[in-house]
């Protein structure tokens, strides 16, 4: 109570002018964020005009809005069926995503092994290695082993290549929660495992909300490994479908606009459903309570 | 040996985590089950295009007819667009597992021979002579190592054309396009009064400065002998006048301000999008472009356009009217492929796929085929896609220095460009790099 009396006096009392810097501040902002807004608005209305319309003025307004983009490029992909695979490739790998990393991030956060300090360097040095250097290894090995060209193939790399970011929060989250609540659950007779999942897991519930999301708009829109390890048509993933919408020498721009827009609308539901969520678990064990 | 390139080390790794593993899979997917013969084939033409690209649209043709004369042959088709094409295939050639037949740019030929990754289809191509004889003049040349055709073309036309707005010349007193380069400059000054830039330009790509001005350029200063002589390392050089006065002649351009200012930042596609837009009188590209005009451009841009080349230069060596051009892309046949039945399945489906049928519909529907589609129905065309492919048919094909050169040269030059449209460099400082890189090139053991 005293401290925030303390705070209020020492406000400054409310201006008529506003601050010349914090308005600067704030204009330049406010220009960061038109930055990113005018983009998504201009594929927002480009994918209503026709080609002809889009060649002859990029910035202009759709004269008369052509909603059949959308059908032609829903007709075009095949999105119904490039989404479900995405979906189900991007829901399976997020699932295990987060279990392993739960599982891993707890253990480095509360056991000491031999070791520990290498296994965490090793999980650390999976962010640095480029997808690209390993994309021919990987592809041997796929097709060596007849992993490839199968409706599960993407969800094995997408597991392993995502694990690093996740392990290293949930760890982090771990350590932020006192120990004396597992001390009582041991206490009480609870096993180490039984530990984990009953009494840690409910509260990492929303570290692991974060993961999942994160993960999810990571899978969601690879293109790499979706490109090399699929032949088969019918097992192509949205951000391939984009592809439809180019040839050698020119771009249907308002259909792969529509596209597009058709390809983000998951992500961005899932984002605004969720972004709250996402906020608070990217914050949650940065501070150590 | 020393020449063999990353994809070499690639492949070395490859092929010991191939023993590593032991399979013996891939074998097994090699053999035929009984005697239906399945043929895998990756390329970069897709059913999406069909209607808008004239390769898309008489390649898959061929390919549909040849699955309905051939119904017991089953063919794994995989389609892919352009850029995705490239770096799957240079994956799965690093782990030596390309279908059996896949399409090799011309400028990845040279590697995918040293590497054996194709088979030489001579022997083939002479059971068939009357397809093979049938392809322009030039055409097979990007897809020929030391006499041994390795690639059949699909699509050739030159690199170099210049659409321009007619209405747009005549109204600064031009009837047709500026047939010498003073009233070429003339022109551009003009044009400047009224706001208007000369040319659009988008190099962002790098690669199109090469492909569409400097090939061409630099034939019609220096004669198709001065490139055969650099391609051989008999003592032509880049520090030559000619080329220099080549890229000279551009960098006037840009520095006069005829061109428009962000011509290194935006594509091929913009700088179409400024000719539509009006903000540009011309622009040069390869033959490709003149569908695009018809499909996308506004009415009265699509009606007032029309086609021609740079104007010839004086002194030059070259024909004043070549255009650079040729067969950019070709089909190859997996090495691992053996002669037989399966060998011989494939060739047909070549000849569907790249041969006289495909080659007339791809004429009909405003291409530029590798194989010489003889008399065909130009009734439907546009004026202005019939005016490209009779420019382009006119013209003299030089060789596309990209194809050609080595790729060390050819990225020099690509980057060096840049800086001297930017105004950064000068020509002789770019000629003069290239010269070094040239020369590192012929020192190589």
């Amino acid at each position: 109570m005293e401290l925030q009396l303390e705070l209020q006096s020492q406000r400054s009392p409310r201006r008529f002018f506003p601050n010349p810097a914090k308005l600067a501040v704030n204009a330049l902002l406010l220009l960061f964020t038109a930055s990113c807004i005018i983009p998504l608005l201009w594929i927002g209305y480009s994918s209503l005009k026709t080609q002809a319309e889009f060649a002859n003025n990029i910035l202009s307004l759709p004269s008369a809005p052509q909603f059949s983009n959308y059908w032609e490029a829903i007709k075009l992909t095949n999105m119904l069926q490039l989404s479900w695979n995405s979906a189900r490739v991007t829901f399976l790998s997020v699932i295990g995503i987060t279990a392993i990393a739960y599982v891993t991030g707890y253990i480095t956060a509360r056991l000491d092994f031999k070791g520990k300090r290498a296994m965490i360097f090793y999980y650390l040095f999976g962010m640095l290695v480029p997808i690209h250097a390993l994309l021919v290894p990987i592809y041997l090995l796929f097709k060596n082993w007849g992993l490839a060209d199968q409706w599960y193939t993407l969800i094995i790399p997408y597991i392993a290549f995502n694990l690093s970011l996740p392990i290293m929060l949930v760890s982090s989250y771990v350590m932020g929660i006192p120990r004396e609540i597992e001390e009582a659950a041991a206490i009480d007779g609870l096993s180490f495992s039984g530990t984990m999942y009953r009494i840690i897991l409910p509260i990492a519930v929303p570290v692991l909300t974060t993961v999942a999301i994160l993960q999810f708009f990571s899978c969601w829109n690879e293109f790499s490994f979706a490109l090399v390890l699929l032949n088969d048509e019918s097992l192509r993933t949205v951000p391939l479908g984009m592809s439809y919408f180019k040839s050698q020498h020119s771009t249907n721009y308002p259909q792969l606009m529509a596209g597009m827009i058709l390809s983000m609308l998951p992500v961005t539901i899932i984002y605004f459903v969720f972004s709250s969520r996402i906020i608070a678990g990217v914050m949650s064990g940065a501070i150590k309570g | 040996m020393n020449k063999r390139s990353f994809m070499l080390g690639l492949m070395v790794v490859a092929s010991s985590v191939l023993s590593a593993c032991g399979s013996g899979e891939n074998e097994e997917s090699a053999a035929e089950s009984g005697n239906t013969i399945t043929i895998s084939l990756m390329h970069r033409y897709q059913e999406s295009n069909i209607g808008k690209s004239p390769e898309d649209t008489a390649v898959l043709d061929g390919l549909k007819r040849f699955r309905e004369d051939y119904p017991d042959i089953e063919i794994i088709e995989e389609q892919l667009q352009n850029e995705d094409y490239s770096i799957k295939a240079q994956a799965l050639a690093a782990a030596d597992d390309m279908p059996d037949v896949f399409i090799v740019p011309g400028s990845w030929m040279t590697n995918f021979v040293d590497n054996e990754i194709v088979l030489p289809l001579d022997k083939e191509l002479d059971k068939r002579p009357e397809w093979r004889d049938g392809y322009r003049a030039g055409t097979l040349d990007a897809g020929t190592r030391e006499g041994q055709i390795y690639g059949i073309p699909i699509a050739a036309g030159p690199t170099h054309l210049i659409y321009y707005n007619a209405d747009l010349f005549a109204s600064i007193g031009y009837d047709q396009f500026p047939a010498s380069w003073t009233d070429l400059m003339d022109a551009g000054d003009k044009l400047a009064e009224k706001g208007i830039n000369l040319f659009s330009y988008g190099d962002k790509s790098k690669g199109y400065a090469m492909s569409s001005w400097i090939s061409a350029l630099t034939d019609r200063i220096n004669g198709p002998e001065w490139t055969e002589s650099i391609l051989n390392g008999d003592g032509a050089k880049f520090t030559d006048e000619g080329f220099i006065q080549g890229i000279g002649i551009m960098s006037e351009l840009a520095k006069a301000g005829y061109l428009n200012k962000d011509l290194n930042s935006v594509d091929n596609d913009t700088m179409v999008n400024y000719y539509f837009e009006g903000r540009s009188a011309a622009f040069v590209s390869g033959i490709w472009s003149a569908m695009n005009i018809v499909n996308n451009a506004p009415d009265e841009i699509k009606a007032s356009t029309r086609v021609a080349v740079f104007p010839g230069v004086e002194n030059g060596l070259g024909n004043p009217l070549s255009s650079s051009g040729g067969a950019g892309v070709y089909y190859s046949v997996n090495s691992g492929v053996e002669a037989g039945e399966k060998l011989d399945a494939i060739m047909t489906m070549l000849e569907y796929m790249t041969g006289s049928d495909s080659a007339k519909l791809m004429a009909e529907v405003g291409g530029f085929p590798a194989y010489d589609p003889g008399d065909f129905d130009t009734g439907k065309l546009h004026p202005v896609a019939l005016a490209a492919y009779e420019a382009s048919a006119a013209a003299d094909a030089t060789k596309i220095f990209d194809l050609w050169f080595d790729a060390s040269i050819v990225e020099v030059l690509n980057t060096g460009i840049q800086g001297v449209m930017a105004g950064s460099r000068t020509p002789e400082q770019l000629a003069e790099e290239t010269q070094q890189a040239y020369e590192t090139f012929l020192n190589q053991p």
